[in-house]
């Protein structure tokens, strides 16, 4: 829930805090007091915040798994196994919450929040803590409008004539950038973050000339390059390449 | 041949019965905690048309108050009344959230009174563990359908759509 005084510096400190710290993700509810209940809303005036710890696969395994229920598939004997899904966002709190504004400390063990806090984190206003949840939740689901547009953007990145994709989404990004400093340089996700963003774009540049001149070549090599000796000449193969 | 008996003097570390933890009681709940003090009024004015109830906006000549008060609920309520009313549909492979069933436990777990029995004992509400008994909820169920049909709005605005 963004609230409509968002500045473009909180959107950057957002965007540092996440790239500056990958592992924890900072959530923020818009809050306001009606009565002596604290409710979230979009216009609040008070603001309440938290910090999870990044839900990674393994928590997402995890949790999953601690959730999972068997349900009969109709008459047949098939069952599936489906997560609980408010019990999966209770797990969410009691595994990732680290940390929140709210005066209610948070005592963590073996990376859980201990029972006798749970009892307390429990225990605070109900959508103010839904509320929390929900925008930690999305932080961890591809929504429907970005599954499009890596959909459509995909289709163009690998399809036979491709020459890249113009305004490139999130997914796209992450996937050509990550893979191809790491196949060129051996920089994996945590360490990009810290190259010299000068270092970065002339890494960035040489890759794309280097694409350019690749494509260049194989649009200019006509015909094959092996040659066929026949009395005294040569010419082209007319095999066809497969594969 | 000397046997082993548990030492009377040591006493057990639980607190026992009512007892209050340590902690609790050196440590309150904080203003953001809820506890039995936070509740809201649902206020319904309504006024008899024939044989009929129709709700109304303001109070006025004919017209008659009556407050139901809810208390707040908790996350850990909130998750324990959705899983309850959820359910997976099999065909469809996706979960439902049974509104109405959801609007039942809420009421039964929620509401500490109303003014409704103030004329009427057969509306009296009875409490078991702090939930409202089945018996109660068949006296709520007992109001006009629009009157419930208000509460429940009313009721949900807050817990729902936070006001």
């Amino acid at each position: 829930m963004k609230s409509l005084n968002t500045t473009a510096e909180d959107i950057a400190r957002e965007a540092w805090d996440k790239v500056r710290n990958p592992n924890e993700v900072v959530v923020r509810v818009p809050v306001v007091w009606v009565g002596n209940l604290c409710l979230p809303r979009e216009n609040g005036d008070g603001e309440v915040s938290a910090v999870f710890s990044t839900f990674t696969f393994g928590d997402n395994y995890a949790v999953e798994k601690a959730t999972a229920q068997k349900i009969q598939m109709g008459d047949r004997k098939q069952f599936i196994m489906v997560p609980e899904p408010n019990e999966y966002r209770r797990l969410m709190v009691k595994k990732n919450l680290l940390s929140w504004s709210l005066p209610i400390p948070i005592e963590r063990e073996n990376g859980w929040i201990t029972p006798e806090c749970y009892k307390r984190v429990g225990s605070v206003f109900g959508p103010l803590l839904d509320a929390l949840v929900d925008e930690f939740y999305y932080t961890t689901i591809i929504t429907d409008d970005e599954e499009a547009i890596m959909e459509r953007q995909s289709a163009i990145l690998f399809s036979e004539n491709s020459r890249g994709v113009a305004n490139a989404c999130e997914a796209v990004n992450m996937f050509c950038t990550l893979g191809s400093f790491w196949e060129k340089f051996g920089l994996n996700k945590g360490e990009l973050p810290v190259v010299p963003f000068k270092e970065y774009m002339m890494l960035k540049v040489m890759a794309r000339k280097e694409g350019d001149s690749m494509r260049q070549r194989m649009r200019t090599s006509k015909g094959s390059p092996t040659k066929i000796a026949s009395g005294g000449r040569t010419r082209p193969s007319r095999g066809r390449r497969i594969g | 041949m000397p046997t082993i008996q548990p030492r009377e003097s040591v006493k057990d570390s639980k607190p026992a019965g009512n007892e209050k933890r340590v902690d609790e009681t050196l440590m309150p709940p904080g203003k953001y905690e809820v506890t039995p003090e936070h509740t809201f009024e649902v206020v319904v004015n309504m006024r008899a048309e024939g044989n009929r109830w129709v709700i109304t906006q303001q109070s006025g000549k004919g017209v008659e108050t009556h407050k139901v008060t809810f208390r707040m609920w908790t996350y850990d309520e909130i998750v324990n009344l959705r899983k309850a009313a959820t359910t997976f549909d099999a065909v469809r492979r996706m979960h439902l959230v049974d509104t109405d069933l959801l609007d039942r436990l809420k009421v039964q777990k929620l509401m500490r009174s109303w003014t409704f029995d103030r004329d009427n004992p057969r509306l009296k509400i009875h409490r078991v563990n702090e939930t409202l008994t089945d018996e109660s909820w068949e006296s709520f169920k007992k109001l006009h359908p629009n009157i419930i049909r208000y509460i429940l709005e009313k009721m949900n605005e807050i817990l729902e759509y936070n006001g």
